[in-house]
């Protein structure tokens, strides 16, 4: 049997092809999300495996655990210092502190995109404890004010040289430094899109605003002294909020991060590599089915020679297994270079990743193969139990029928029973049990929508093609014919499609929601005509700003705004629950936001106020006490003592005083300006923008640029999201062209008698390129309609949570069932071309 | 009227060839299948062309309908010789001057009788003479399996759907490849009558390829083809004679 299947296989390139590239596309997606995170894992690995190198043991800011990714670099005072340097076992004790720096292009713009690290740190004198070293011929270390060495992948990337001067933004200013040398890590890593300048430690504290601060203080033991050993003695003198960590703990917990945000980055391409396989699947199944279909006399004649059912069965399924092993191999070799293209490409933009080999571990590879294999034997096996039901008597017959067909009330019960299930699953996820139930239940709906597709295909294929006749006569009437008349395989074909399109118009549906929700209630609410934020989350905006603009006389009201992650806790919830706080200062916040506070925002003094909707949902009451944690360790009661209308700033309130009691940080978050009445804004604008001239981080936005800019922001997210769907759309497409080469090979004496007749080439093109938009628009109103409905639902579920704007995006929508039938047009190019050539004289040839 | 082209004015045949040769495949595998065939077919005649398997006859008449090329000779059709012509103006020729009937395969099974009936006038987008269809489906029979489809028609209303198609245009012939052979004796000489009653009423031209006597008695004027060449001609036959000169052949 396997020569039989094999032979079977070669006799079908073409469809093999086209079937394999399914495989191959879907596979490369999986194997690829598992390289590239592998890659770039590895990579900071090396980066962050040196940084404790010469780390015995190192004192930090004590931070709840809670807190722990936080992005604040929290300080401690330098007395800390002497305290620790004097406990016996200790051979050098070296401050230190860590802030934000990043380097300033000669016109005073930002170099480098936001999101890698940019660090501003001290020096450490003592060679060995530091990671860093200067080669000779790069320079020399910092000594005075006024003095950096940067990093030499920056410097490389930057042609930054010893000698030259450089202009660095830091969260309270800028500053210009001369360059005395270049940097290179002890272990010659490379540091991708971040960048390390490093300064003498005085002027770090000066320039990152922690005078009398430091960030860490790192110790190495005396020889022979254990690190934990000496971690017990240091603990012993310090002062509370202070901690001491071993270097490999504080190693492990770095790795430890990394890899958990590796490993959400990973699964998420896998759920839309996951998609990708879906479709996948669809087709080969259809292919598959077709396949069978077509050669059912062969089946039947090895039936009636004495194949039993069950080797055909084993043939189908070789034949699938053989086809599913030549795909996946070609699917991780596409994967692997899928990866590098993808890290290569990212570098284009800006994120550069630390410099190293792809890794390609086994079980990415293992992991490809079996998926393949797996869902094209699956996929495969249906239609071969099918194939096996063959009576041998069809070989005889001529024009043998199709295979016996389940009966569409059947289809139609299974069909609701499993969208059934998957509304169900949906409701029971979006009510209560979350994410992973909404996605089980969407792929049930997918499956039970695919199940009841054919019921109305052939009342869709009708529909859609109605115009079809009159605008293009015969070919026209033949290409909405086509669709009708084997509803299954065109449901089929459109399904794959549909799942794609499901999930963009998905997309659509929450994001053009999402920001009509925002929007109304930033015009409802938001008062402010100008917002001051800082570029990154981490600085913040600088006080001294601040303090300027408040003396400002067209100002109406500064209102600073600081956020923190708190911790509360309450009799019902004693674990506590992490959440976003703001401090707010009373006295002007309601000139730039609507709070709708109850009985006034001043009640923000006596304690915290909360957001009604919150409130109600975690059931806390007016006058009830709540214990808040900060990421300090410090705990506090505090008594809820009013309500806001408004879900402002995350809608947990407290006072400026508390916030600046248990913080660290005293830069505002966002500091936002009303303008006083009667003042033109773009005159105090300009006013504004050039005080904030000295602050390179500091970014200034009117209301509605801050509007435009959150809508920007979701619709670069929207813009990755098709990006990865588009695959799964793409392998739709394949499938629309390999279901339409097929069915040709199926009509060839049909083609040929219309070609006999006088139908000309331009004609069957057209008849073949009309049947395949017919099928793509037909998935695609299938994609949309259950997109819309899922977004519906998803946006019902979260109308609670500040989501009350259900923003149907028809335009778009619209434009998604227009590509779809240009993507039909797409498909049917090769298929049409192929129809066109069919010869007359072949096709009629009598058998 | 001067007389144009390929002369002949009022006698120019429907279809003729000269010294058509016909070579199927390349170097030692090639088959002639046609080796200098003249022939001459005249309007309002029925021609019927036999010869026994590989003799040519259905090559013969794919060539003289425009259905495939030859190598040397040429083909007239209404006097438009077809060497020249490329696919598609060569294709337009055939769907406005030939009609067609095969063995099996004639209908396309999305349209319904009527649709495939009209098939060639909606390809080329041409109007419908009313009066016209309502006369060939009337001789046919065929009123009451209008709205059928293929699938729900038997054997010989399958094959009267094709006949009625290849009328609708007013071909200048009808070119016929074992229209019969599918079909029972009664459903076979129901559709030959019909065939026969159109030459007669309406001088429709027609070519017909059969290896049966009792079919090819139907004709006017029979071709006799072995090996690629003409070998006897028959007018007015009937199956006796035919049959006793196939027989002489074989012996």
């Amino acid at each position: 049997m396997l020569r039989t299947a094999l032979k079977a296989i070669w006799a079908h390139k073409l469809r093999l092809t086209l079937t394999t590239l399914s495989i191959v596309l879907g596979v490369a997606f999986v194997v690829g999300s598992f390289v590239f995170t592998d890659t770039i894992g590895d990579g900071f690995d090396k980066l962050f495996g040196d940084v404790y190198a010469g780390v015995d043991v190192q004192v930090e800011a004590e931070v709840s655990d809670f807190a722990q990714q936080g992005e604040e670099i929290p300080s401690f005072d330098e007395g800390v210092l002497d305290r620790v340097a004097s406990v016996t076992g200790v051979e050098i004790a070296v401050p230190s502190v860590r802030g934000f720096g990043q380097l300033l292009d000669s016109e005073g713009k930002l170099l480098g995109i936001s999101g890698p690290p940019k660090l501003a740190v001290s020096w450490v004198k003592h060679p060995g404890m530091n990671r860093m070293t200067i080669l000779s011929g790069d320079g020399r270390p910092p000594t005075r004010p006024g003095e950096v060495v940067v990093d030499i992948s920056t410097a490389s990337r930057y042609d930054i040289s010893v000698g030259q001067e450089v202009d660095v933004a830091f969260g309270n200013g800028k500053g210009r430094f001369e360059v005395v040398g270049l940097a290179t890590s002890v272990s010659q890593t490379d540091f991708g899109a971040s960048s390390l300048l490093l300064f003498e430690h005085r002027e770090a504290q000066r320039l990152l605003g922690l005078e009398g601060q430091l960030t860490s203080i790192v110790v190495r033991a005396e020889e022979g002294l254990a690190p934990q050993t000496l971690l017990e003695s240091i603990e012993a003198v310090l002062p509370e909020g202070v901690s001491v960590a071993t270097g490999e703990e504080l190693e492990q917990s770095v790795v430890e991060e990394l890899e958990n945000a590796l490993g959400f980055f990973n699964t998420a391409l896998l759920v839309f590599a996951g998609v990708a396989i879906l479709v996948g699947a669809f087709i080969i199944q259809n292919t598959f089915r077709i396949i069978v279909v077509q050669r059912l006399r062969e089946l039947a004649l090895l039936r009636a020679i004495g194949a039993t059912s069950r080797q055909i069965v084993r043939m189908v399924a070789t034949e699938a297994a053989l086809v599913g092993l030549v795909a996946s191999a070609l699917g991780v070799g596409a994967g692997i270079l899928l990866a590098y293209a993808m890290r290569e490409a990212l570098g284009l933009v800006g994120f550069t990743f630390p410099r190293g080999d792809l890794v390609v571990e086994t079980q990415a590879i293992v992991l490809g193969m079996v998926v393949g294999v797996a869902i094209t034997v699956t996929s495969a096996l249906l239609p071969a139990f099918k194939a096996s039901s063959v009576p041998p008597v069809a070989a005889l017959r001529v024009g043998a029928g199709h295979p016996k067909r389940a009966s569409l009330r059947k289809r139609a019960i299974i069909g609701f029973l499993v969208a059934g299930l998957g509304v169900i699953g949906l409701v029971v996820g979006l009510m209560w049990l979350g994410i992973t139930w909404v996605g089980g239940g969407a792929l049930l709906l997918f499956l039970g929508v695919a199940i009841l597709a054919p019921l109305v295909a052939r009342p869709a294929g009708s529909f859609l093609g109605w115009p079809l006749p009159r605008l293009f006569g015969l070919p026209g009437l033949l290409a909405r014919e086509n669709t009708r008349r084997q509803p299954r395989r065109t449901a089929a074909t459109a399904s794959a499609l549909m799942i794609g399109v499901a999930l963009v118009s998905f997309v659509a549906v929450l994001s053009s929601s999402i920001s009509a929700s925002v929007r109304q209630s930033l015009l409802e609410t938001f008062a402010a005509d100008l917002t001051i934020t800082s570029v990154n989350f981490n600085t913040g905006v600088s006080p001294d700003l601040v303090d300027t603009l408040s003396q400002m006389d067209d100002l109406a009201a500064v209102s600073p705004v600081r956020t923190g992650l708190v911790n509360i806790k309450t009799a019902e919830e004693p674990e506590g629950l992490v959440t976003n706080i703001a401090a707010i200062d009373p006295t002007t916040v309601e000139q730039v936001w609507a709070t709708g506070a109850d009985p006034d925002i001043e009640a923000v003094v006596e304690g915290v106020i909360v957001e009604t909707n919150q409130m109600e949902d975690r059931g806390w009451a007016m006058g009830g006490t709540l214990t808040v944690e900060f990421p300090s360790g410090e705990s506090t009661e505090l008594q809820i003592t009013g309500t806001l209308a408004s879900e402002a700033f995350g809608g947990i309130l407290i006072s400026e005083e508390l916030y600046l009691q248990h913080y660290s940080q005293t830069a505002p978050a966002l500091v936002l300006v009303a303008v006083k009445e009667g003042v033109n804004l773009d005159e105090v604008q300009h006013e504004v923008r050039d005080l904030a001239a000295d602050f390179p981080l500091v970014q200034i936005q009117t209301k509605s640029e801050f509007v435009a800019d959150f809508e920007n922001q979701i619709s670069q997210l929207v813009a990755v999201f098709n990006g990865l769907l588009a695959l799964a759309i793409v392998i739709a497409i394949l499938g629309i062209t390999n279901t339409l080469a097929l069915s040709i090979t199926e009509r060839i004496r049909e083609i040929g008698l219309l070609r006999a007749v006088g139908m000309i080439r331009r004609q069957v093109r057209r008849m073949v390129r009309w049947e395949a938009v017919v099928v793509a628009v037909f998935g695609a109103v299938l994609g949309v309609l259950l997109g819309s409905v899922l977004g519906w639902a998803v946006l019902l579920a979260l109308a609670d949570d500040g989501l009350e704007v259900f923003s149907y995006p028809a335009p778009q929508l619209l434009l998604y069932l227009a590509l779809a039938g240009v993507a039909g047009v797409l498909a049917a190019i090769l298929p049409a071309r192929s129809a066109s050539r069919i010869k007359v004289l072949d096709a009629i040839a009598y058998e | 009227m001067p007389s144009i082209n390929h002369g002949g004015a009022s006698g120019e045949a429907a279809v003729r060839m000269t010294e058509g040769v016909k070579i199927y495949g390349e170097g030692d595998t090639a088959v002639r299948a046609l080796r200098g065939v003249s022939l001459r077919v005249d309007r309002g005649r029925f021609t019927a062309i036999m010869g026994p398997s590989g003799s040519g006859k259905s090559t013969l008449l794919h060539t003289l309908a425009g259905l495939d090329t030859l190598e040397e000779g040429e083909v007239y059709i209404d006097g438009t010789a077809l060497s020249n012509l490329k696919d598609r103006d060569l294709t337009l020729l055939r769907r406005e001057k030939v009609g067609f009937v095969f063995q099996t395969f004639n209908l396309i099974p999305t349209l319904n009788a009527e649709e495939n009936i009209l098939l060639p006038l909606s390809i080329a987008r041409d109007d419908v003479e009313r009066s016209w269809f309502n006369q060939i489906v009337g001789t046919l029979g065929l009123e009451d399996r209008l709205h059928h489809l293929p699938s729900q028609l038997s054997g010989g209303q399958q094959q009267r759907v094709a006949v009625a198609r290849a009328l609708i245009s007013r071909p200048i012939i009808v070119c016929a490849d074992e229209p019969t052979g599918n079909l029972d004796s009664r459903a076979s000489d129901e559709l030959l009558g019909f065939v026969r009653e159109a030459v007669d009423k309406i001088g429709q031209t027609v070519v017909m390829v059969t290896h049966d006597p009792t079919v090819a008695a139907f004709s006017d004027h029979v071709v006799f083809l072995e090996d690629g060449k003409i070998i006897h001609e028959m007018t007015d036959p009937d199956a006796e004679s035919i049959f006793d000169y196939l027989k002489s052949l074989g012996g």
